[in-house]
């Protein structure tokens, strides 16, 4: 819940509850303020200033809102009621950036899993998403309707018509890990069971096998992840599901109150923070390779005169820089004083070619 | 009335102004029938002109469609400002209580930049359904909470303008960025916009090249400009291709035999998306068709010494010569600190 809005975030919800209260005798104050995120002391300051009391009072006709919008608001129960003429009691129609945004939500959501009955009110509401985006003429009654009018012409046969095979035109695939791994994390989680995992480190080059209280599987940064507490580091710890070889879900029942956990390995945005990032190099790139960086969480990034790029980077492990290093080629230099890392590319490319030889 | 409840009103009374109208009005219509402190004569021009500048801007920002049109009444055209009650309000396309609630169940999986706004306008489900879907009482419907969160999902304005552009056939003319850092200028119908392995990718027909193509939308420029519409596919497929880095390109495609020892073998067949043949001592043979050689270089070596190619002999070869010259003498390379 926010502290406090602006008046263009007010103004914003003033709209968009306006049609929900209208087509209701009245409601309460307070789901106002839930449901639309509305700080109580705000919405109580606004209402005052925009009820049909006070804009009597004013008689000012060039106060076009309160003329044409009524909201009577009744301290003693905390009500608040509303009429308005048609053109604003409809709710307001979603521009094609947000229902693009609400398309990739739901397409997500249903990339994810969700439940069967659920998934099927959810393409009711995808497949109307797309006919806002499309931004054709409306009209459309049934749901058969929607479906032959949004149909993607560029389907293969006009005669298919499950719901499935509807195209839309926006796509999310989380895809990634291997779904038995998944599901056997997810199964564990939701049966508080400990598991045994074998996990290879990538920045490592390192194979281990680990034991894990797991306490979340989700997606971010491109990847499928699992937090929980490792005994082996006797730590929280963030675990690719893509690097999980095998895993074995024990019959220990672990304890479901982690309250008292560092929460950091839960969310999503928090990837790199919870790595162990212990050095910090400088590399200096051809333009052609300025894409390997992209992702990296950087430090610092300079465009240097001679059309390099330089950046300073944090890195975990000594494997993940040398393949780095590797695969860049003669397109990267690395700037240290640390003849065990100048030493490094040689050394892999070494142990690599032995392979060839 | 403090000057957040003046602003307050005085953009609610725009809207309504401005809806109400039967015809577009002028920003000096709009400034004698609003007897705002901040529209008011007192002011200078160019005072007011700022502050209604920056109040169109705000509600355009709250997804308020204000249209502009420009008249000439005199040599100089003027701008005409008009909101089409129609395209405001929702009429037909109204989302029942039953998909609103699957719709904000999805929302509290998934967080995407702009999305909870959208909700404003949508409305809520009634408070049964809102019960279904486990809401707290009184909590906001699309509030995420950290437990809930399973998918953190990036997204901006060009994804937006693509999808839309795309949805309303529109063909664009945009600037391109390839993986070596040069740039060209494409023309491209696009067809759909699809996220996979961590980016966004548009699918298309390339006017100029005649083929169907997959762009990396990070390395789309703006401006993206519309250049006409577009009525049917030209291409032979719908949907973007699950394509790995080594597919892209143009000519014949080389097949290329890999070798993955046992440790990574489940790793690689994932990540290339191929089961290949499993031998005897847990290791296998993938068999990649590549069009872009440096990209499998990359695969191959991400994989240390876990990996090597098997065939041809000259893609082979390649990848010989290429990590030799970090074994020779080759200061270039690291630069050991300088001042």
């Amino acid at each position: 819940m926010k502290a406090s809005l602006n008046a263009t975030q007010r103004a914003a919800r003033l709209l968009g509850f306006i049609p929900w209260v209208a087509e209701q005798e009245s409601v309460l104050l307070d789901d106002i303020v839930s449901r639309f995120d509305y700080p109580r002391h705000q919405l109580i300051a606004d209402l005052m200033v925009l009820s049909s009391e006070d804009a009597f009072v004013d008689d000012d006709l060039s106060d076009t809102f309160t003329n044409v919008v009524s909201i009577d608001w009744l301290p003693e129960n905390d009500r608040v009621s509303i009429s308005c003429p048609k053109w604003l009691s409809d709710p307001m129609r979603l521009n094609g950036d947000e229902a693009a945004r609400l398309m990739a939500v739901g397409q997500a959501s249903l990339s994810v899993d969700g439940e069967p009955g659920s998934q099927s009110l959810l393409l009711r509401a995808l497949t109307k998403l797309q006919l806002m985006l499309n931004d054709k003429k409306r009209g459309l009654n049934t749901r058969s309707e929607y479906f032959e009018y949004a149909r993607n012409p560029y389907k293969r046969s006009a005669s298919e018509s499950a719901e499935e095979d509807f195209d839309f035109t926006i796509k999310i695939s989380l895809k990634g890990a291997a779904k038995t791994i998944l599901e056997d994390l997810r199964q564990a989680i939701t049966e508080c069971k400990r598991i045994e995992i074998e996990y290879y480190s990538y920045a490592r080059d390192h194979f281990s096998v680990r034991t894990i209280d797991p306490l979340k599987v989700f997606y971010g940064r491109g990847a499928w992840y699992c937090g929980g507490w490792c005994h082996i580091a006797n730590n929280e710890r963030l675990f690719r599901v893509d690097r999980i070889r095998s895993l074995k879900v024990t019959d220990v029942t672990v304890a479901t109150d982690h309250s008292e956990w560092p929460t950091q390995v839960l969310d999503p945005a928090r990837i790199f923070d919870t790595e162990r990032h212990q050095k910090s190099v400088t590399l200096r790139l051809d333009r052609e390779v300025w894409w390997a960086v992209e992702q990296l969480p950087l430090q610092k990034r300079r465009e240097l005169d001679d059309g390099r790029l330089e950046v300073d980077l944090v890195v975990s492990e000594l494997p993940w820089l040398a393949r780095l290093l590797l695969q860049l080629g003669p397109h990267v230099g690395l700037i240290t004083e640390d003849p065990c890392m100048a030493s490094l590319c040689s050394t892999t490319a070494e142990s690599i070619l032995k392979l060839y030889r | 009335m403090n000057k957040h409840q003046q602003k307050l009103k005085r953009l609610l009374n725009l809207t309504t102004t401005l809806l109400e109208s039967r015809t577009p009005l002028t920003a000096k219509q709009l400034r004698e029938r609003l007897a705002d402190e901040a529209y008011s004569s007192d002011k200078s021009d160019t005072a007011f002109r700022r502050t209604f500048e920056r109040d169109k801007k705000d509600l355009i920002s709250m997804g308020v469609p204000i249209e502009v049109r420009k008249h000439a009444y005199s040599e100089l055209p003027v701008d005409h400002y008009y909101i089409d009650q129609s395209v405001y309000a929702e009429r037909d396309l109204r989302f029942t209580s039953g998909e609103l609630s699957a719709l904000l169940l999805a929302a509290r999986q998934v967080r995407l930049p702009g999305a909870t706004k959208a909700f404003l306008k949508t409305g809520i489900p009634d408070h049964q359904e809102l019960k279904s879907t486990g809401v707290a009482e009184g909590s906001t419907p699309y509030e995420q909470t950290e437990a809930g969160l399973v998918v953190d999902l990036p997204f901006n304005d060009t994804v937006s303008t693509l999808a839309s552009c795309a949805a309303r056939r529109k063909a664009i003319r945009y600037r391109y960025r390839k993986a070596d850092g040069s740039t060209s200028s494409r023309e491209v119908e696009p067809w759909q916009i699809s996220f996979k392995e961590g980016r966004w990718y548009m699918v298309g027909w390339d006017r100029h090249r005649r083929h169907e193509r997959n762009f990396r939308i990070d390395r789309i420029r703006h401006p993206i400009v519309e250049i006409g519409g577009f009525t049917s596919p030209v291409g032979q497929t719908a949907g973007i291709q699950a394509m790995k880095p080594w597919e892209f390109g143009s000519g014949e495609p080389v097949e290329v035999k890999i070798w993955v020892d046992a440790e990574l073998a489940g790793w690689a067949s994932q990540k290339s998306g191929t089961s290949g043949c499993l031998q005897a001592d847990d290791s296998l043979i993938l068999k990649l068709r590549v069009r872009n050689r440096p990209a499998l270089r990359t695969f191959v070596l991400s994989m240390l010494e876990h990996a090597k190619i098997l065939e041809p002999q000259w893609i082979k070869d390649e990848l010989v010569a290429w990590l030799e010259f970090f074994v020779v003498d080759r200061p270039s390379q690291v630069d050991v600190t300088e001042e």
